[in-house]
């Protein structure tokens, strides 16, 4: 079991790295502020 | 000549020879420090890679997947590797607007403070100075071991290639040579341990074999080994292991200056977050490679010793000639990559940061004079250059141990005061100068009692976790009764506005691209690991 919660860490941290990367790239650059 | 020895020594020659027609162009010293500013992506993604990257991944931490903890290792690299996406958008960006030619001259502008400025730069030399002896080190063992000539030898050869071409090159032929040397040892992790895998009868059959390894048990478990030979210890202790230093070589990779220097030579700031993205990306995909692949060689042969040659081994006993020598190669250029940034960070630091400190002559005449700061630079270059020749010729070789004793000192003493350095308002000259020194001594005086001597702390109180609580505690003396400059105020204001060029809608959704490029990758090793490691071990353990 714990081999499959290694994989979902895997994949789940970059993941959510990115989805926040994003964000804030977004929210600071669009330039809307 | 063996195969091996002609093509690690033509790849040095060609290093050289890019090293030294990129150097015919520098002319300035914000070219010889920082590529006068106008590295490209790509550029600044394989110089923060292959800085990162030495002997210590390719020898060390594959040593420790054939070891028996590649699952460990992977828990490990994928939180390190999140140091690039948290520390561009905490602390790189912010540099990069600072324009400066060091990391600690942007502490000095912030701070308003030369001392602050030396002190960075001390570290920097004594840090990173220990650690290129430790790659050095691992580079030299390797070529000697290949070619069958003395260690001696062998240093004198991987000294004169670093060293001749960050001297007469600097940044911009590091750049280069470094992103080339990105390709080299992505190539070699990549087709070297996929050929490994499917020599061995495919992901299935390995990980059957593996399984069964009655002197390895456990060796594919999420804690990895267990038993006598576990030298990580039981189960819960190894996993805790990789975290809290998956968390150290992320604040590495977010703040140290051998990675955030890079930044400095970005062309832009989309440019630095653009690389801060695809650096995570190449890392998250390249470890899957190196730990799956380095255990894997147990299927070959489950004792080669020191355990730091195990990709060395299957280079040269186990691969095709021609890919075997793509495979040396590669670790060399992991190795000559993080030393040629590292030998080029201390000379610009002795240089740059510590010398002006000391003599206001010569800080007035490296202002006037553009041309004799740049003969100063490389003069300095040289002779840090000639000192770390001599003490590698001298020190006992300790790869692995030294790379990581590196790695937590800059963690401990940089980590918050850079950090705080953009995000605290607060934060006085005295507190960022009492936190770095004593983060930085606490980290030192600890682990160096812990790996070379008999001091024993449990996980929790690894020297990095009291290193980090020091250096904040006096962060927090040092500010008290102190205040913040108007001219502190005004600086800090100006790195925390977004600068004009930056905010454009089409640009921000293009660097948008690149998260999830990252997200890819993310599912794209997923996948991999699913179908080449979960199903099949969860199919042999039942």
């Amino acid at each position: 079991m714990l081999e499959v919660a290694f994989v979902v860490f895997y994949v789940l941290v970059p993941l959510a790295i990115a989805g926040a990367g994003w964000w804030v790239v977004r929210r600071d650059y669009e330039g809307r502020r | 000549m063996s195969a091996f020895t002609a093509g690690v020594l033509v790849s040095f020659g060609v290093y050289l020879a890019i090293g030294t027609f990129v150097g015919r162009r520098v002319r300035s010293v914000a070219d010889y420090y920082v590529a006068n500013r106008r590295a490209p992506t790509l550029l600044v993604t394989g110089s923060l890679v292959a800085s990162f990257l030495s002997t210590v991944a390719f020898m060390g931490e594959v040593g420790l997947a054939y070891e028996g903890y590649p699952i460990v290792l992977l828990i490990l690299a994928v939180l390190n590797a999140s140091g690039y996406v948290i520390g561009v958008l905490l602390f790189g960006r912010y540099l990069q607007r600072a324009r400066t030619l060091t990391v600690p001259e942007y502490f000095r502008l912030r701070f308003d403070s030369r001392r602050l400025q030396a002190a960075a730069g001390i570290t920097v030399i004594l840090g990173v100075g220990v650690y290129l002896v430790a790659v050095t080190q691992g580079v030299s063992l390797l070529l000697s071991d290949i070619a069958g000539i003395s260690f001696g030898a062998a240093l004198l050869i991987v000294w004169v290639t670093y060293t001749l071409f960050t001297f007469i090159a600097g940044s911009p032929g590091v750049l280069v040579t470094d992103t080339v040397m990105f390709g080299v040892f992505m190539l070699a992790g990549v087709a070297a341990m996929t050929w490994l895998t499917i020599d061995a009868g495919g992901p299935a059959s390995v990980v059957e074999s593996l399984t069964a390894m009655q002197e390895k048990p456990d060796l594919l478990a999420a804690h990895g080994l267990t038993g006598e030979a576990a030298s990580l210890g039981p189960p819960g202790e190894a996993i805790a292991w990789a975290v809290i230093l998956g968390v150290v070589w992320a604040t590495v990779v977010a703040v140290s200056p051998w990675q955030t220097s890079r930044y400095l030579m970005a062309r832009d700031e989309h440019t630095s977050l653009r690389s801060g993205f695809l650096a995570m990306a190449s890392l998250i995909v390249l470890y899957v490679f190196l730990a799956l692949g380095g255990a894997a060689i147990n299927v070959f042969r489950g004792n080669v010793d020191p355990t730091e040659l195990a990709f060395v081994w299957a280079a040269q006993n186990v691969m095709p000639t021609a890919l075997g020598v793509v495979a040396i190669a590669g670790i060399m250029a992991a190795g000559l990559s993080s030393s040629t940034t590292f030998l080029s960070l201390i000379g610009f630091s002795a240089s740059r940061d510590i010398a002006p400190a000391l003599s206001a002559r010569r800080r007035a005449e490296f202002d006037e004079d553009d041309r004799a700061a740049l003969r100063f630079s490389r003069l300095v270059m040289l002779a840090v250059g000639l000192v770390v020749l001599a003490v590698t010729w001298e020190a006992p070789p300790a790869v692995l141990t030294i790379g990581y004793f590196a790695a937590t000192l800059f963690a401990g003493s940089w980590g918050p005061v850079a950090i705080g350095s953009v995000h605290h308002r607060g934060m006085t000259e005295r507190g960022a100068l009492w936190g770095l020194v004593t983060g930085f001594t606490v980290v030192f005086v600890l682990q160096a009692f812990v790996e070379f001597g008999d001091l024993e702390l449990p996980i929790w109180a690894h020297p990095v976790i009291i290193g980090v609580v020091a250096n904040v505690a006096a962060m927090w003396l040092g500010n008290r009764g102190q205040e913040v400059t108007a001219a502190q105020r005004e600086y800090r204001a100006s790195l925390v506005r977004i600068p004009e060029p930056a905010l454009q809608p089409a640009r921000a959704r293009a660097t948008g691209r690149f998260a999830f490029v990252l997200g890819a990758a993310a599912v794209g090793t997923g996948l991999l690991l699913t179908l080449t490691y979960l199903v099949p071990y969860l199919d042999a353990t039942g």
